[in-house]
């Protein structure tokens, strides 16, 4: 890798890193071009040689939100738990706060993409704690079937609620969202 | 005589159809073109535009025809055997196992995306005529239910698609039965 080579990468990950930065802070919406060159401390005139915009640095490194969107491992314990695990509130209050950033998504050439990505990290993050979670139980169901169904329900439920002009919170939604998952643990792997 | 031309009409579209279907089944469908269709159908391009926008439309439109109608299935004389369920389950994995490859090359894992929404939203419609029907007493939102259970359903389907039909429909139904049906039970009972 040349030093130039080297330079833009370095640019282009100061400048990600300050928009993930601000997204967590602030939410998308609130992040004006001027935040994210201050945080990373870069020019403008630099930035506009990356990028056209702040949806345009998104975009260019959505694979990178998916992954610090904080998808926690969970445990059976948690899955059981009456009350939804925080990572899962925590993970649906991102959404909710970015909610024009997911407007970007959808609207973006990207979209089937980035939901995949997306669909990829829940499904994993099902799928480790069903198979060290549960190991002792016999599902009805076989895991793999059992984690897309978990996984692909909770992603329509989310693209419903992000859609919709709904009324629910965060944590309602993520209540409401553990209630129908847990209970489709206990059936599938006949708990009391 | 208007009766004539809306055979006609009917049959050009048919032909239309029919032609694009054997096409998805041949290649990918971001790779044809409506020249293939009309080559296959032998049809001229002036009359293909007559009756469809471009190809997408044709898709879409073609789903009200008899050769694949994924809506089908949802009406009530095919859903008898599904009578009383909250998911048209079996009438859907046994009309998914006759039409096997066209159902795989719409919405197994490399399906096309138009197709996988379309019938996304038909599950749920569907879903919440039988919520109202058969499980009034539900606690959760009714659209909050239907989208979860629509996501499910679907990759379930796109699941036992990719694997080459691993299980009957029967025992894809009764899976599916026992762990949605008997979860939103307990649910209802958790509940009151």
């Amino acid at each position: 890798m040349s030093n130039l080579d080297r330079r833009v990468q370095r640019t282009r990950k100061l400048l990600q890193d300050a928009m993930m930065q601000l997204i967590r802070e602030k939410g998308y919406d609130a992040i004006t071009v001027q935040d994210i060159l201050d945080r990373a401390n870069i020019g403008r005139a630099t930035f506009y040689a990356h990028y056209q915009s702040k949806e345009d640095l998104f975009l260019a490194h959505h694979d990178d939100l998916v992954l610090t969107v904080g998808l926690e491992p969970l445990t059976a314990e948690q899955l059981l738990s009456p009350d939804p695990p925080p990572s899962l509130v925590a993970f649906l209050e991102l959404l909710g706060h970015n909610r024009s950033l997911y407007q970007v998504i959808i609207h973006s050439r990207d979209s089937d993409r980035i939901r995949q990505g997306l669909r990829a990290a829940v499904s994993v993050n099902l799928a480790d704690c069903l198979q060290s979670g549960f190991e002792k139980a016999v599902s009805h169901m076989p895991l793999d079937a059992l984690t897309e169904y978990l996984a692909s329900a909770q992603l329509a439920l989310i693209d419903w609620w992000l859609n919709q002009r709904t009324p629910y919170t965060a944590q309602q939604i993520a209540t409401m969202l553990h209630q129908l998952r847990r209970a489709a643990l206990q059936e599938a792997f006949a708990l009391d | 005589m208007t009766q004539k031309v809306d055979r006609r009409i009917q049959r050009t579209r048919q032909l239309l159809h029919k032609a694009l279907i054997e096409l998805i089944m041949e290649k990918p469908y971001d790779q044809i073109t409506v020249q293939d269709i009309l080559d296959r159908a032998n049809i001229g391009r002036a009359t293909f535009y007559a009756h469809f926008p471009d190809k997408d439309a044709l898709l879409l439109g073609g789903m009200d025809e008899d050769h694949f109608d994924i809506r089908l299935y949802l009406d009530e004389a095919e859903i008898a055997v599904d009578e009383g369920k909250l998911l048209p389950c079996y009438s859907l994995f046994r009309h998914a196992q006759q039409f096997y490859p066209l159902y795989k090359a719409m919405l197994g894992g490399n399906g096309i995306e138009m197709v996988k929404k379309a019938f996304h939203k038909h599950l749920v419609h569907a879903i919440e005529q039988r919520i109202k029907r058969y499980a009034p007493t539900v606690s959760l939102p009714l659209p909050l239910v239907s989208h979860y259970l629509a996501g499910a359903l679907m990759s379930l389907i796109i699941w036992w698609l990719d694997h080459e039909m691993p299980h009957s429909p029967e025992e894809m139904d009764t899976m599916v039965q026992q762990i949605v049906m008997l979860g939103l039970e307990r649910l209802s009972h958790e509940q009151s």
